[in-house]
């Protein structure tokens, strides 16, 4: 019986050193794995605030300012002046659109066609 | 064996006698005996040779070896981060970039020769005698080269000689350059500050954290008050209208004047931060806030607020101008002379010197001196920048220095301090001492302080208004229709070999929009310009009033200033 209970015993512990040595090593991989991705956290923040600066470099308004300068006949863009600037105000009201289907008007001679506007021309303004 | 154990015989055999045991009982012990002598030496062999791994063992993981302790000194100190510098929209003006440098840590490099000789295949330069003999010696660390390449740090990395490692260095980079060096400033080698914001926020707090070895990586970025798009259109007019008038330098400074934030200040010619070499020329200082200047007929503004607070002059007063003004032994004249009586809104707008001295006479030079300390002209101006000049003051206050300074002449002040006292004869009269951090208008309330009467400063805005409006009124040329803009010419003649001269000027032009509500002021100033095409005046007419209303338009859009062509300002006209 003590014999059996012995190498029961002996079988659990090599068992368990073998368990104890398998967690030690998923522990050394875990450790290096995070290390590494540490690593890489720490090359990603350097990047992206490598690439900050070139943004910065490249969009710069000295840079764009020469890029519109050099494509003004591309981009035909001239300096916003203060006549540019309007306000709500400014926009003639939208025009009422008559539904699809009406009834067209055409004037007496043929030549134009006048869409059928009905009266409600003041409830949309 | 015997002989060795004799101690523990000893000991054992008055024992065996006390006992009195028979001689086969003291045999079997005396067996017994040696079996535990032997078990005591053997377990004292293991203690003390697994005592001994354990101590080791311990004394290894306790000390550090000396070559990573120099290297982690080398890290700290390469290492010194600095904190972004944005500007009010988050567009970066000053970041850290890192760069790869070589080191070597001589006592872990195996092979001197070798290692030297495959260096060389990289770095060429490397493959000299003096790097051989350093690699041989037994120093703990030195620097192979700063700053290399990514491609050269992956060729070295190739090579995979021991003893060579590696570190990053910060090396401050300054995206948009020279286009807002003067707020930036710039670093020295080390990255430590030495001008501009980077000098102020060393002095501030930088400085001590990095002393204490705590400045990490990640600082949070400082936000300037600065906007990059307006410190762009400065530095583009400013450099480009120098250019097409000749003048020997410029300035231009932009105020919001209800928050007293600086938006953009500039000065040409300029230098490049990521050159410091280039700050040293006395050609490239800062004009706008570290140089002084007779400011001129801009200082009417100071002078016409001066007569209107003290309630000495009402606006409706008139001045006799019809001759020149005569004191103390001098004889003051009108640039643009009408020799008549003139009104106080006709002295402003035509500019008159005669008149303004007369003005100024009548309050005295007591009330002057008393009004400019008000506005803060005779202090330096309190602000986080360094580079700040203190102003030149006359040393005896007689009539005549009242009268002349009334104009400008005789008092030399920074342009920043102008425009910041200009900006409180504009806000209604509250003095708020100008920032180049982010501050809001309730901040700014708390920190101002009245300087005015509301209704001076009323009476100024319909004056600076007039002077563009007004048919001959000197600020004609700054007018952009819509922002509606108010400002004031300044022609200063400058001294040369102790006289006035008459063909060197100092102009300056101050705007403040929109007029009825004013936002934003700005001064642009230049030293001895020339006429455009000869033949022409080189009056602030004629180069900082244009180039001043050139920044306004382009300016003003970016800031939010809606245009109105509704004129505002003229029943407040026709009141007077």
């Amino acid at each position: 019986m003590t014999r059996y209970i012995n190498a029961l015993l002996v079988f659990l512990m090599v068992l368990s050193a073998a368990a104890v040595y398998d967690m030690k090593y998923e522990a050394e991989i875990a450790a290096e794995n995070i290390n590494k991705k540490q690593a890489e956290i720490v090359q990603a923040h350097e990047d992206i605030s490598l690439l900050k600066a070139e943004w910065a470099l490249l969009t710069r308004p000295a840079r764009m300012n020469d890029l519109l300068d050099r494509h003004r006949d591309i981009l035909n863009l001239t300096p916003m002046s203060s006549d540019h600037i309007g306000t709500l105000a400014d926009i003639p009201a939208k025009p009422v659109v008559p539904p699809v289907g009406l009834p067209v008007e055409q004037s007496a001679d043929g030549s134009a066609v006048l869409p059928h506007i009905q009266d409600d021309t003041r409830r949309v303004q | 064996m015997k002989f060795r154990f004799g101690p523990f015989r000893k000991s054992a055999e008055p024992t065996a006698v006390a006992a009195g045991q028979d001689f086969r009982a003291s045999a079997r012990r005396g067996a017994g005996d040696t079996m535990r002598g032997r078990l005591i030496l053997t377990s004292a062999c293991f203690i003390l040779v697994y005592g001994s791994i354990i101590g080791r063992l311990v004394q290894m993981g306790v000390s550090l070896p000396q070559e990573s302790v120099t290297l982690g000194n080398a890290q700290a100190a390469v290492s010194a981060a600095r904190p972004d510098i944005l500007d009010r929209n988050g567009e970066i003006l000053a970041t850290d970039i890192k760069f790869a440098s070589l080191y070597a840590e001589p006592r872990r490099v195996v092979d001197p020769d070798e290692a030297t000789e495959q260096l060389a295949t990289v770095f060429p330069d490397l493959g000299t005698d003096t790097v051989r003999q350093r690699l041989a010696s037994k120093q703990g660390f030195i620097w192979l080269k700063r700053e290399i390449t990514p491609a050269q740090q992956a060729a070295v990395h190739g090579l995979g000689i021991p003893g060579i490692g590696f570190l990053t260095e910060n090396k401050r980079f300054y995206p948009s350059g020279r286009t807002v060096a003067y707020i930036t400033g710039h670093v020295n080698i080390d990255n430590q500050g030495i001008a501009g914001i980077e000098k102020y926020i060393d002095d501030q707090w930088l400085g001590d954290l990095q002393k204490a070895g705590m400045a990490s990586n990640n600082l949070e970025p400082i936000r300037l008050s600065v906007d990059l798009r307006v410190q762009q259109v400065l530095h583009d007019e400013i450099t480009a209208a120098m250019q097409r008038y000749t003048a020997k330098s410029s300035a231009a400074v932009v105020l919001n004047v209800k928050t007293g934030e600086v938006l953009g200040m500039t000065s040409a010619p300029d230098y490049d931060p990521m050159n410091p070499a280039e700050a040293l020329d006395p050609n490239n200082m800062n004009r706008a806030s570290a140089a002084v200047y007779e400011m001129g007929s801009t200082f009417k503004i100071f002078a016409t607020s001066m007569a209107l607070d003290s309630g000495k002059v009402k606006i409706t007063d008139t001045f006799d101008a019809t001759q020149s003004l005569n004191i103390g032994g001098f004889t003051i004249h009108d640039f643009h002379g009408k020799h008549r009586v003139l009104t106080v809104p006709e002295i402003f707008i035509y500019s008159s010197n005669v008149g303004t001295g007369r003005e100024a006479l009548r309050v005295g030079s007591e009330g002057q001196q008393e009004f400019l300390k008000r506005l803060g002209l005779m202090d330096k101006v309190p602000t986080e920048l360094p580079e700040i000049a203190r102003p030149i003051l006359p040393k005896r206050w007689s009539d005549l220095v009242t009268v002349t300074v009334s104009f400008g002449h005789g008092i030399a002040v920074s342009p920043l301090s102008a425009a910041t006292a200009a900006s409180a004869v504009m806000n209604g009269g509250i003095l708020i001492p100008p920032t180049f951090f982010p501050r809001t208008e309730e901040e700014a309330r708390l920190l101002g302080k009245r300087v005015l009467k509301q209704s001076t400063s009323d009476q100024m805005r319909y004056l600076m208004r007039l002077n563009v409006l007004a048919p001959g009124g000197s600020g004609k040329s700054a007018d952009i229709p819509g922002y509606r803009i108010g400002g004031k010419t300044g022609t200063a003649e400058k001294v040369v070999n102790g006289r006035y001269s008459n063909d060197k000027r100092f102009n300056a032009f101050i705007a403040t929009f929109p007029i009825d509500d004013p936002q934003y002021l700005v001064l642009v100033v230049f030293d001895e310009p020339n006429p455009e095409r000869p033949g022409l005046p080189a009056t602030a007419g004629m180069n900082a009033g244009p180039t001043a209303g050139n920044i306004v338009g382009r300016i003003a859009p970016m800031l939010n200033v809606e245009p109105r062509f509704d004129d505002v300002d003229v029943p407040l006209m026709a009141a007077y």
